[in-house]
Parts: C-alpha cells; structure tokens; sequence
C-alpha cells in the first residue's frame, strides 16, 4: 500500500497546538503535535471530544489555536481564515454535506470560485474545467445533474471535487463513512487510493477502527485533547487503538444472551406515509411486530424512510394510513401527546433539538412528559417531590451534573444518559430508540447497549432504528431493511448475518420480502 | 459549569450596565449640544424626579402602566411569542372601562371597580387571543397580526374617543370624567400615585411564580425555548400559542384600564402612546424575567420623568429622553454586547 519512501520530509507539522475554548475553558487540544507525511492516508482516531474535529479546525483555519504552529514542508503559517490554508493547498471535506440541490454538480463545484469571461460567469468554462476534474480524479459523475438527484456518496463525491477544484493537496475526510452502506465505503476507499496514487495527502478523521486498519497507513491517536500515540498501521491492532482511544480494552462484542421472546406488544400493519403533494409515498405497506423480549433493529440508507418511520411511530408525523397497535390498543391516529400520556417511551434520533432542550435545565429536561407526576395542590411542582426523583434518576444514570445546569453544558454521552435516564424512568413494555449511539463515543455507546440488553432481558420490546450496521447486527434479533420507503428484507439474526448482506438490501440490489420473517422462518 | 454561570451573571449585568450607562451618556451629550444651560438642565434631569413629594410620586406612577405592558410582553416572550400590538390593546383596555362605567352603575359598589377593570383585562386579552387563535388555526405570523390588528384599532377608539364619546363639556379630546368612586385612591398627593402601583408589584410576583413554579409555566417556557422537545414530552403546543398572547393581552388591557381608573380619570385620546413599545424595551432590559420588569420599567420612566421635569424648568425638549429610550432600545436588542462579555472575541463555530 505504501507508495512514498519513508525518507521525505513532513509535508505538515503542528506543533504545541493548544486550544482553549474561552466559553467554558475547555482544553480541547492541549499541546498536540501531529506530522503527516508525503502522499500518506493519515488517521486521526479518538472518541468524541478527543479533541481531532478542533485539531483539523486549527489546520484549516475556522480555529486560531492559543499557542502552537503549523508547518508546511517546514515553512511556518499562520492561518486566521479558511481562504488562507485553502491558499496553501488544505481542503475539509466536512461531515454534513453543504451543497445547493437546486445546483448541478458543475454549479456546486465551481461556486465561489467561477470561471468567467469577462465580468461574466462563463458556463461552458465551468462545465469543461469540472468534466476535466470528473476525469482526471476517476470518478464517475454527470456534471449536469442537479444535486437534489444525487445519493448520499455522489454529494459526498461532490465535496471531495470541491475540495480538489480549489487544488488541494492535503484532504481532511470528517467521518466520511458515517452516512455510507458497506458498498459505498469500498468504493470511496477505492477512491482514497486513487487520490493517493495521484499525489494527494489525505488525514481521515474517524472512530471506526476497521477502516483505519483497512485503508490508513499511519494513525494517530487523540483522548481527551492530547495526542496519546502515533503508530504505523501494519504495526498495531485495533485491540491496541482502541485501548488508546479509550484507555482501557473495550468489548468489541456485545455478549448477547439467547432471546426469550413473548407475546407481540408492537405491531403496524400496512402502515403508509403520504404527504400532501408528493405522488409517491414516503413509506409504503410497513408491516412489522415487536414482541416483549426482543428486539427489532430497522435500518435504511438515509432517506430511505427510517426518519419517517421514526417521526410516525412516535406520532410525531403520524401514520397517513394503516393500523398500528400499542399492547393491543389502536393507536394509529394518536399524536405524540396520547402516546406520551399511554407511556410511550421514545430516544429519539434528534437528541440535541426533540430529545433535549439544551437552554433549559438538566432538571427541566428530566421531568417533560412526566411532570404531571410532580403536582401539588395548587398547580405548581412540588419541589422535594422533583428533587427526589432528579437525584435518584442522575445517580441511577450516572450523570454527576447538578440538575440546575443548562442541558447545553453536558458531553454528548452524558446528555444521551440524561434522555435514558426520562424514558426509562418506568418500566416500560415498548421502548423506540433511534440511532441510539449516533456522535457517541466508544464507552457512551457501550453503556447505551448494556441498557438495551437490560431491558430486552426485562422483557421489554425494543424498537430500534440505526443506520449503524455495527449496532444493528450486533443487537437486533430481527432485522428488517427498508429501501425506498418499503421494507425489501427481513434477516432472523439469531446467527449474526453478514453485514455486506445487509448492505445490500440497503442499497436495493436485494429485494425479497415475503411477510414478516419471525412468522414465516 | 458553575463559572459558566458566573460568567453569564457577570456578562448579562456589564452589558447591562453599559447599556443604561451609554443611554445616560446620550442624554447628556444632546442636552450639552441642545440647551443653553446644560448645567442646570442635567441637574433638575438627573435629581428633578427626587426633589419634591410631587414628581417622586409622578416618576413612580409612570412605572406602573410600564411594569404591567412590560410584564405583558415579558410573557408572551417566554413563550417566543411576539405581542406587537400592545399599544392597541393598552389602548382598548382604557376605553373598555369609559364603555363599562356606562352599564354598569356605581351603584354597584366595591364590585364596580373590579369589574371595570376585569372587564378592560378581557377585552385586551381578546384582542391578543386574536392573533394567538389565528396564529394556531393557521400558523399566521402573530408578529405581523398583533401589530396590524392593534394600528386599526388604534384609529377606531381614537374615532369613538373624538366622536361618540366625546365630553361635550370640554374641549379636551376624551371622554368625560368616570364618576366618583369609580376611581383607585390616590396614595402619596399632591402627586397622581395611585393603588395601581401595588397590583401592579403583585402581578409581577404572580407571574413570577406562575412562569417558574408552576405546571404551566414550565410548558410555557419549554414551549419558547424548543417548541419541537414540547411537542416530543407530549405538551399540547398548540395551546401555548393562545395562552401566553391570552395572559399578555389581559396585562396590557390591564395597563390600560389602571392608567383610566388610577391617573386619568376619563379615556385621553392618545393616553396609551409608547407605552406598548416601552414595555417590549422594558421586557428585553428584564431578560423577561418578571420581577426584573421592576426596576426595568422604573428606570425607563425615571428618563421620561426627569426629561419633563427639565422641560418644565428649562429650555430642552421632550425629546432628549425619547432619544435616549432609543439608544436604550438599541442596544438592548443587539445581542453582540452580551456576547462580547460572555464569550470574549473569539469567533463562534
């Protein structure tokens, strides 16, 4: 895979980067030194909040570090502003996609940035300077399609052009597979590789180890704002990376005791999702049951139905026909304030804006939903009652944050333990999870799945919607795939299917459904 | 987290200070470049409203009808509702009580006053509910309906107050004289201090407890902090886009029929002018904190007091302390200086 000699100078050095943040003090970089060589695939690992997202921020210039330099093949910069180290050939291809879907692919490259003729865009320029671009990096795109046609890997494949057509030469990948099926990960590695043929420098930043093992050939490892360790890939294992991620060994596999499934306590029939407009319907013929003890993991490429599904099982968006069914109850018509009333629980994807109010109080955000509970007498919160319940709950979860402080002041994983710690207040026959560990990192996630396992051994039923394979194999007893808003394959995971499988009903190669899996199989 | 919290204290209260202190800067400068005695023009601004019984009482009582349309606005804020329309429904809420004395008789005794004014609360509360209906029936911007609802109402009650209404008697543009014991007692003569000041001070503990303490309060303000977690814990959202313009349209209506009852003593034409905007600028200064609207709304009629004071003894005009109130507005409205303290230079990501 190595490709450049060992002997080349560092094409980027940074040196003594510190960062503090002057909101809230918080060293997000604490005097990290990070060297990336010629032409290398660089990863730059660790859990949220390690600190690589304000390290690469730093480089391209949105971040003007306390104290430190960055070196260019040992030439000192100081970049204040992202036009200054695009200048000097560093580009981010950023997490979410920040492209215009009215625009073509042309449109959306060239933007900021266009050729002309005169005083005027010249778009015939535009179009032969991004076909040239298209063809000499090997991808594979029409410059004129409008950007709202293109999958989630084409955007991405439009921001990485964006990024070239500026001519970088050092590439900064934000968790690029985050929102991409196996088959798209091969394919944006293949990429990768190309790109690194051509000369490029390319630092990955990512918490996923497999890919850094399969593509990186160095890795850098952050935790809590330091650079913890810099290993050659073909050197270490990710036992060992993560064991520096997180400082101590992680269980990669969840152990998962045989299933004891009960009677249904969840079950959609037909269940279809209009919007007024639109010809064709965002969900078509769901039909699912979640029994007690199980649980049911729903996966989807994004835009394929799972946030619809979400918004319409927790009555937030709900059902436009069909016939779902809460312990028995018809509840197919009932919005999100029946359902809460019934005791629905739900951990929704949306953590930071439906989930939490983050201006509001640790406390507030503990009591919504419940907090006809904490009446007294005359209409006001009785307040032992609620400190009681607030100091029980934070000590059952974890969370060491006094109830009075902006839910806005938590780590991802505490505000993830906060909502846990609501929808869980009660035992419950029927919990809804959606994208339970999204942006956490490796022990938060953890802790979620023990609770998962907890209540699924309760004898609970679990619904649980992820577009993360790792998760949704790993925990589901049932799988089902949705794909353009239909559900095209159910996969009993008692033995744990194969994850490309999986990938590929995602990507709607596999299309077999033939009623529920657990009836018939 | 703690110094989180410490910082944010600090910050609201230099950005605070600095805004009241850049108004008072103002003040000064207009009148130094506007008067031919500055000197004494300052003096009788700054020490006018303390020097006698008289214009203490006056500066106090033109707090109250600001306390209130503050307090008004301050709740629908919470809600992230905007009442524009304060002006009309102030405006509303004094005719009310000329229109009710009219049916109902003194003759009713201790209850007549509070059914006049419980009766202006309702007719204020109408009209804000107006938008709060349509702004839940059809989404409609409550912001652009509050303030076009309230400027047409603005000219109808002016048209009833010079037409219908009109005091033959004199040629004053009001109504004639409420009559006697349909007035709130007068407290601290010679000055027009009235009762109103105390229900005033009540409601802001009331709205206090009622915003923070209780059940409601709490889905008011989640509502107006992230109306989307509401909906998710299962609050009825829908109906926190009436009640707050509900609670907001009584208080102005309120303000409106104290002003009446306690000052005026007839319906003015015009008497309600400003005191709806001031009460939005009362509000922001507060952070829509309701015993925050107190001191808020009594430093922005301390500049209108002393401002007519110095008028009175010297050669500057009104409208050096609308000046002022301006400044005041506008910086109040301009989150940067807050932001300046709290996070320091750093751009924001």
């Amino acid at each position: 895979m190595s490709l450049n000699s060992e002997s080349g100078p560092p094409l980027l050095e940074m040196r003594g980067i510190t960062v503090i943040y002057s909101h809230n003090h918080l060293k997000a970089n604490d005097g990290v030194d990070l060297t990336v060589r010629d032409g290398e695939i660089h990863a730059l690992v660790g859990e949220n909040g390690a600190g690589k997202t304000t390290l690469m921020k730093v480089l391209y210039g949105l971040i003007t570090p306390q104290e430190g330099e960055i070196l260019l093949e040992g030439k000192i910069h100081h970049f204040h502003h992202p036009h200054e180290a695009a200048a000097e050939g560093i580009g981010m291809v950023p997490q979410h996609f920040e492209v215009i879907p009215e625009f073509t692919v042309t449109q959306n490259i060239v933007l900021g940035r266009e050729p002309r003729r005169g005083i005027l865009y010249s778009p015939r320029r535009a179009e032969a300077a991004v076909t040239k671009l298209i063809k000499d990096h090997g991808f594979n795109l029409d410059p004129r399609t409008p950007a709202s046609d293109l999958s989630v890997s084409q955007l991405q494949q439009v921001e990485i052009l964006k990024v070239l057509y500026r001519k970088a030469r050092i590439l900064i990948l934000d968790e690029p597979t985050a929102v991409l099926t196996e088959q798209e990960i091969h394919a944006l590695f293949d990429t990768l590789r190309h790109l690194q043929s051509l000369g490029k420098t390319i630092i990955l930043i990512t918490h996923k180890l497999a890919e850094v093992m399969e593509i990186s050939r160095r890795v850098s490892v952050m935790r809590k704002g330091r650079l913890e360790a810099v290993r050659n890939t073909e050197e270490t294992s990710r036992a060992e990376l993560s064991r520096l991620m997180v400082g101590r060994e992680v269980l990669f596999d969840v152990a998962k005791p045989p299933r004891n499934t009960g009677d249904p306590v969840y079950a959609i029939r037909r269940g279809c999702v209009h919007r007024r407009g639109q010809v064709k319907p965002l969900l078509e013929d769901i039909d699912l049951t979640v029994h007690r003890g199980e649980i049911l993991g729903i996966t989807a490429v994004a835009g394929n139905g799972l946030s619809e599904l979400e918004d319409a099982v927790a009555g937030m968006e709900p059902f436009s026909s069909g016939e779902v069914r809460l312990r028995g109850q018809d509840v197919a018509h009932w919005d999100s304030r029946k359902l809460r009333r019934a005791g629905f629980a739900y951990v929704p994807s949306n953590r930071l804006h439906r989930g939490a109010s983050l201006e509001s109080s640790v406390g507030e955000n503990l009591v919504v939903a419940d907090h006809h509970g904490f009446l007294n007498s005359w209409g006001g919160f009785h307040r032992e009652k609620t400190q009681r319940f607030l100091a029980e709950r934070l000590n059952a979860y974890g969370v060491s944050a006094p109830s009075s402080v902006p839910m806005g002041t938590l780590s991802g994983g505490n505000i993830q333990r906060c909502i846990l710690a609501r929808e869980l207040s009660h035992s419950r026959e029927f919990v809804l999870f959606a994208e339970p560990t999204w942006g956490l990192d490796i022990a938060s996630a953890e802790y979620v799945y023990r609770r998962l396992l907890e209540l699924r051994a309760q004898g609970t039923g679990i619904l649980m919607l992820s577009s993360n394979l790792d998760e949704i194999v790993g925990l589901s007893d049932t799988i089902l795939v949705l794909y353009h808003g239909r559900v095209v394959g159910a996969l009993d995971n008692r033995i744990k299917v194969d994850k490309e499988l999986v990938g590929e009903y995602m990507l709607g190669v596999r299309d077999d459904f033939a009623g529920e899996c657990h009836e018939g199989a | 987290m703690r110094e989180l919290k410490r910082r944010e204290v600090t910050a609201n209260f230099l950005s605070l200070a600095l805004t009241l202190g850049a108004a008072f800067f103002f003040l000064a400068l207009l009148i130094f470049l506007l008067s031919g005695e500055p000197r004494r023009a300052l003096q009788y601004l700054f020490i006018g409203p303390f020097s006698n019984p008289y214009y203490f009482g006056n500066w106090i009582n033109a707090s109250v009808p600001l306390i209130l349309t503050g307090l008004g606005a301050a709740v629908a804020f919470q809600a992230s509702l905007f009442n524009l329309g304060g002006e009309g429904q102030v405006y509303v809420g004094g005719l009310s009580v000329y229109l009710l004395s009219l049916v109902i008789a003194p003759g009713a005794g201790v209850f007549a006053l509070p059914l006049l004014i419980g009766g202006a609360a309702l007719a204020g509360a109408a009209v804000a509910g107006l938008s709060g209906f349509f702004k839940m029936r059809w989404r409609t911007d409550e912001l652009i309906s509050s303030f076009l609802i309230s400027s047409a109402l603005i000219l109808i009650v002016d048209q009833l107050i010079t037409g219908p209404f009109k005091d033959p008697h004199t040629n004053l543009m009001a109504t004639p004289v409420l009559p006697r014991g349909l007035s709130l007692g007068r407290i601290f003569p010679p000055s027009s201090l009235n009762g109103s000041l105390f229900i005033a001070l009540a409601l802001a503990v009331l709205l206090f407890f009622y915003l923070y303490r209780t059940h409601q309060g709490y889905e008011t303000r989640l509502c107006g902090v992230n109306r989307e977690f509401a909906r998710y814990g299962g609050i009825p959202v829908n109906r926190y886009f009436l009640l707050p313009l509900l609670y907001s349209g009584a208080l102005h209506g309120l303000a409106g029929a104290l002003a009446v009852t306690g000052t005026y003593g007839k319906v003015l034409k015009g008497f309600s002018a400003g005191m709806g905007w001031n009460g939005i600028a009362v509000a922001l200064i507060a952070r829509n904190h309701p015993l925050w609207v107190i001191p808020a709304a009594l430093f922005f009629a301390f500049l209108e007091s002393g401002a007519k004071i110095a008028m009175i003894h010297t050669d500057i005009t009104l409208e050096v302390s609308t000046v002022a109130q301006a400044v005041v507005f506008f910086l109040i409205t301009s989150r940067w200086i807050r932001e300046y303290f709290l996070y320091g230079t750093g751009r924001q990501t």
